[in-house]
């Protein structure tokens, strides 16, 4: 296992915690105050930055002076990049669709919800970057011909 | 699992060479050992660049060692 899929597996893991932690916030919330203070409880997924120092934490190794990033591995983070801006730009897409849909055209969205949008936004995409960093490390990318 | 049509002859071309390891391959084509393995098994499809830089790491064409498989 390279340094990539080290930092894809370190994302993936603090993240998906993240999100775990975000969602008992907000059923404990709920279960205190109700609705809609309990969507307070999605302020968890700023810890969603815990997963920026993974560069720092896993260092690159090069013993001897080898090659540690190569053609294939710069061919993965392109196309998990793209996969990345794809769910990013999916999520804000829908949001507004639905908003749309359930509020009409004259509906108003809170303030905080824009912040939890854009933080569960970033949480998505970035679970799908790593994601499919590990996908194409493990099932290769023969099919980039 | 994607599998790509290229063929390549380096696992038997490195045993051809002196039982060569995938570090040395690797060493001398400019990549990671990970790379020379997902090539082996066909996994990735080597760019044009990096097919010449193998083929001459064993003294061969590139059509010696890579050929497409129709």
């Amino acid at each position: 296992m390279n340094r990539v899929q080290r930092i894809a597996w370190f994302n993936i893991v603090v993240l998906a915690l993240c999100i775990v932690v975000s969602c008992f916030t907000v059923a404990w919330l709920a279960s205190r105050k109700g609705f809609p203070f309990a969507l307070h409880g999605f302020g968890m997924l700023g810890l969603c930055v815990l997963h920026l120092p993974g560069p720092l934490l896993f260092r690159q190794k090069r013993p001897g002076g080898r090659v540690a990033f190569d053609e294939r591995d710069a061919q993965i983070a392109q196309r998990a990049s793209s996969c990345r801006d794809t769910v990013s730009v999916a999520v804000l897409l829908l949001f507004f669709l639905c908003a749309w849909l359930l509020l009409g055209l004259r509906g108003s969205v809170p303030v905080v919800a824009l912040g939890v949008l854009l933080a569960a936004a970033y949480v998505l995409a970035t679970l799908a970057e790593s994601a499919t960093t590990l996908i194409l490390y493990a099932r290769g990318i023969a099919d980039a011909e | 699992m994607p599998s790509s049509q290229i063929t390549n002859q380096i696992r038997r071309l490195r045993f051809d060479h002196g039982e060569m390891t995938q570090q040395q391959l690797a060493d001398k084509a400019g990549v990671t050992r990970q790379t020379i393995i997902a090539i082996e098994q066909r996994k990735y499809t080597p760019s044009l660049a990096l097919a010449f830089r193998i083929a001459r790491a064993f003294g061969k064409g590139v059509e010696e060692v890579f050929a497409f498989d129709e």
